[in-house]
């Protein structure tokens, strides 16, 4: 009965390393991207050349624009022609890279702490991070799905997910226009920011 | 002196609470979405019958924000640095302690309501008033967001329909309710206080809050392409996630959890 017990006991804790192992994985990947963006702010100052490209490569690394465009467009997604998803998808890209270099752009003297993380499904987890300053804390949950390596698909400001944020916003456009008015207007909003 | 501001919101939280419970059933259904990816499943919506009402207040508001919101805080950020913003913060948030402290009983959270009033005790006394969060440099003391709109959020009252105030901005039927709720618990209105004194006081705190709600609301307006729909949706998950915060290691499970 003990051996019986102990054979039982130690399986559970190998299956508990296996599946702690997978998920540490998710956020080693998310806080490597996070320390390289840290490391460019650090070390370039606004202004330099190359700087952008730096931080674009350095957030890249952690993100999957096509799983992220997939998302956000939902149902309508089967809409859209394959040369169609595509252009979406780099034009929703560019989009989020202007809009988050900014804010990433705007950053001092926070600091970004990685809490805990939680398994969603099989292949997808949750990290829970925060960024500090002097006077608040801001909660950032990014989710990340396993493909080769783990990638975010969607990241949650204050409970706000990004995904379900611009997913409204281009169901209602879409209600009235076509894809390529969409992809367009999305063009432009990259361009303009 | 007489006391304006007693009677005539408790009357009014009355009118609004019936005609809340009478519109959750049929506000339920509207807020029902046509059939969407499983993925979409879980996340917040809110109704939004008064849309072309509220898209109107949106309009008056950007305008109002960005032709006397946005000099006005300028001027403000130059002449008040952010130290002196934060004390003013700071002693704002500490008077309002007993909205807090009421909602944290309402949703039966001793625990919560303890930490408001420790809180309360060590900032008035060494915190000089409230003006330092001293609070706050132990992790369990931290500051909370306790409101009634969400206390009746924990309780399983939907948020009616999403309403825009003018000026004040974005919010719901349900938080309209709490907002009146939790100025009527602003300490200046059940003392002799002055009327004018409990608008001064709230309108410094309020206006020092103008910077950093008009970063937040140009921030969403540069990122979208559709700002009304994202503010929209940034309000309804903003508040589901208060309210799932305020639900976490609750002791007793209060009413039904609420969808949104």
């Amino acid at each position: 009965m003990a051996r019986c017990l102990s054979v039982l006991f130690s399986l559970l804790l190998l299956a508990g390393s296996s599946q702690a192992a997978l998920a540490g994985q998710a956020k080693d990947a998310l806080q490597a991207s996070v320390d390289n963006v840290l490391n460019v702010l650090s070390t370039t100052k606004p202004g330099d050349p190359g700087r952008k490209d730096k931080l674009y490569a350095a957030v890249g690394r952690v993100f999957d624009p096509e799983e992220l465009a997939r998302r956000t467009l939902a149902s309508h997604w089967e809409q859209f022609s394959p040369d169609e998803r595509k252009r979406f998808t780099i034009a929703f890209q560019t989009l989020l890279e202007r809009t988050y270099l900014r804010r990433i752009e705007a950053y001092t003297d926070e600091k970004v702490i990685f809490l805990e993380e939680s398994t969603l499904s099989d292949d997808r987890c949750e990290v829970s991070t925060k960024i500090v300053t002097s006077s608040k804390e801001v909660p950032i949950v990014y989710r990340l799905i396993r493909k080769n390596d783990w990638k975010v698909y969607d990241v949650m400001i204050e409970g706000v997910s990004l995904v379900q944020n611009y997913r409204n916003q281009f169901n209602q456009i879409l209600v009235k226009e076509s894809p390529a008015q969409l992809i367009t207007k999305v063009e432009s909003m990259g361009a303009a920011s | 002196m007489m006391r304006p501001v007693s009677r005539s919101p408790l009357l009014l939280v009355l009118v609004l609470l019936l005609g809340l419970s009478a519109l959750n059933g049929c506000a339920a259904k509207k807020a029902a979405q046509p059939a969407e990816a499983p993925e979409d499943a879980g996340y917040p919506q809110i109704a939004d019958p008064l849309e072309p009402w509220n898209r109107f207040w949106f309009g008056f508001n950007d305008v109002f924000y960005m032709g006397i919101g946005k000099p006005f805080s300028k001027g403000y950020t130059t002449v008040m640095p952010k130290y002196a913003r934060e004390r003013i913060e700071n002693a704002y948030s500490n008077l309002l302690f007993p909205a807090r402290f009421l909602n944290a009983i309402l949703q039966l959270r001793p625990d919560k309501a303890s930490r408001e009033l420790g809180r309360f005790i060590i900032n008035s006394t060494f915190g000089l008033g409230g003006l330092y969060d001293l609070a706050a440099t132990k992790p369990d003391m931290k500051p909370q967001r306790l409101d009634f709109g969400q206390t009746l959020g924990v309780w399983g009252m939907g948020h009616g329909f999403y309403l825009i105030l003018p000026i004040v901005g974005p919010t719901s039927l349900r938080d309209t309710v709490g907002m009146v709720v939790d100025a009527t618990a602003q300490p200046t209105t059940y003392f002799d206080a002055p009327y004018l004194l409990t608008v001064g006081i709230s309108a410094v705190g309020r206006i020092n809050r103008l910077p950093e709600m008009l970063d937040i609301y140009e921030e969403i307006k540069r990122a979208s392409l559709e700002p009304y729909v994202a503010s929209r949706d940034a309000y309804a998950q903003l508040r589901a996630r208060m309210i799932k915060e305020a639900l976490k290691d609750a002791w007793v499970k209060t009413g039904s959890q609420p969808q949104q």
